[in-house]
């Protein structure tokens, strides 16, 4: 079994747990989903290719994951060429431009659905029902199951969201039965790429993005509208890489003392 | 010939915008519109000349010690002087630009070229450094401000170009183009592509990461 474990095996377990849920949202959301997913595919693709051929960076099966956020999480989204200007955008300004998957700050469907959402305000993207919140559940096990997902974060994250929905006198159950938000919660947030790294920096993460969940979700857009989930993970992301230096920085201070 | 370097070099190989990241305040908040922009830069220009000239002047006058309250002075005294004759002759204008016209007291942009060319350089050169530099950065804001108005609003200097939904022509106004987020976008990008074309400009990395050609991922 050596050797097995490189970028692209990570990439086709991330490929093969987004499948259920995309079944699942296409007979919700109707045959339009099919044709926003072909879309955002050939963009992303064509993306890839462009940049394998200029900076020599691989291609990678993300990009179907990446298309499968993008056509389930912006339902509104009709016009063709709003997808195809958001998606090269994200792809290209949120991944390809930092060396491609695995060396990206934020998720690149994370930076298509703000754009997605910034730029054309006056459409309204509903949220999914229980049925793909249950299938993204299975996708979570196998993810949970091969290590891609970590432990801290699937019991951090619902932690912050419930805390922060209790603070906010709110119902704490409802969320886990909207679909788009628990697919942006193991696909956007928990992202292995654009979550914090570091054990302890994990549970801090998790926390944090729970929070932001609530509050967005409780306060603005609504819990059951993908924004919520979308904003809150281009948020926490952000601040990734700070927990993480915080969280090296605090643990090599304790080596130290110890060494003295 | 030899002059003339100053005048044309901040064009593009020593733009004070995208190779020395300066001036970028007011690059995002005035380029919405191409009128805005032609305005601020036209601003700029003169107040840059015209401190840059007095500056180098009395620059032999200048003690050391209080040069900078000096030139913070002089700049202010002519910021003042462009603020009041827009809002004399283009109130409108004026009102859209808000507080950025006087914000030219404190953009790095001015005080820069006082302090590292006019303070020890001729009138002459001088005013063509000067020139240059404020060319270069109108350059960068009107080509911002032309592709944030155009696909922002669908009009160039006010005039319609592309007839928008809203009046019942068939362009759909992107928003995000409005808002400031767009221009720090369309200021990288620019910044990507002129570093693409002239390598020279790329800054040295400031550490690397190496990895063995046959390491796999544990």
């Amino acid at each position: 079994m050596r050797g097995m474990w490189h970028r692209d095996t990570v990439a086709w377990i991330i490929v093969a747990a987004m499948l259920p849920a995309a079944v699942t949202a296409v007979i919700e959301l109707g045959p339009q989903t099919v044709q926003r997913f072909g879309v955002a595919l050939a963009v992303i693709g064509f993306w890839q290719v462009v940049f394998l051929f200029t900076r020599a960076q691989p291609v990678s099966p993300i990009a179907t994951v990446t298309a499968a956020a993008i056509a389930i999480l912006a339902p509104g989204a009709t016009e063709m060429w709003q997808i195809v200007l958001a998606a090269s955008f994200g792809t290209v300004i949120g991944e390809q431009i930092f060396g491609g998957w695995g060396r990206n700050i934020v998720n690149a469907a994370v930076v298509t659905l703000a754009f997605l959402y910034f730029a054309f305000p006056e459409v309204t993207h509903i949220g999914t029902g229980p049925w793909v919140a249950a299938a993204v559940g299975c996708g979570a096990v196998l993810l949970l199951v091969t290590g891609v997902l970590s432990w801290q974060l699937v019991v951090a994250l619902p932690m912050g969201l419930v805390l922060a929905t209790l603070s906010l006198g709110a119902d704490p159950a409802a969320p886990l039965f909207e679909g788009s938000l628990v697919l942006g919660l193991v696909f956007l947030i928990c992202d292995p790429v654009a979550s914090a790294s570091t054990r302890i920096g994990r549970w801090i993460y998790g926390l944090l993005a729970g929070a932001l969940v609530a509050i967005f979700g409780w306060a603005d857009a609504g819990i059951a509208a993908p924004q919520a989930v979308v904003f809150a993970a281009l948020l926490a992301s952000l601040f990734a890489p700070l927990i993480d230096a915080v969280a090296v920085a605090v643990a090599t201070r304790k080596w130290r003392r110890v060494d003295a | 010939m030899k002059p003339l370097r100053h005048l044309y070099g901040p064009l593009v190989d020593n733009n004070p915008v995208t190779l020395q990241i300066l001036g970028i305040c007011s690059a995002l908040a005035v380029t919405t519109s191409m009128t805005t922009a032609l305005v601020m830069s036209l601003a700029l220009i003169v107040v840059l000349v015209a401190s840059s000239m007095i500056i180098s002047a009395i620059r032999h006058h200048i003690p050391t010690s209080i040069r900078l309250i000096l030139q913070i002075t002089i700049i202010a005294s002519l910021v003042i002087v462009a603020d009041q004759v827009i809002q004399a002759f283009a109130f409108d204008i004026s009102q859209r630009l808000s507080i950025f016209v006087g914000l030219i007291v404190t953009n790095c942009l001015v005080l820069g070229r006082a302090e590292a060319f006019a303070m020890r350089n001729p009138v002459g050169l001088s005013a063509l450094d000067a020139l240059g530099n404020g060319l270069g950065y109108g350059l960068v804001l009107l080509l911002i401000g032309f592709v944030r108005e155009l696909f922002g609003a669908g009009t160039l200097f006010g005039q319609t170009v592309f007839p928008t939904i809203h009046d019942g022509g068939w362009f759909t106004p992107l928003n995000l183009m409005l808002l400031a987020p767009s221009a720090f976008f369309l200021l990288g990008l620019l910044i990507w592509a002129i570093r693409s074309v002239r390598p020279a400009q790329i800054e040295l990395a400031d550490y690397e990461i190496s990895i063995e050609p046959n390491r796999r991922a544990p």
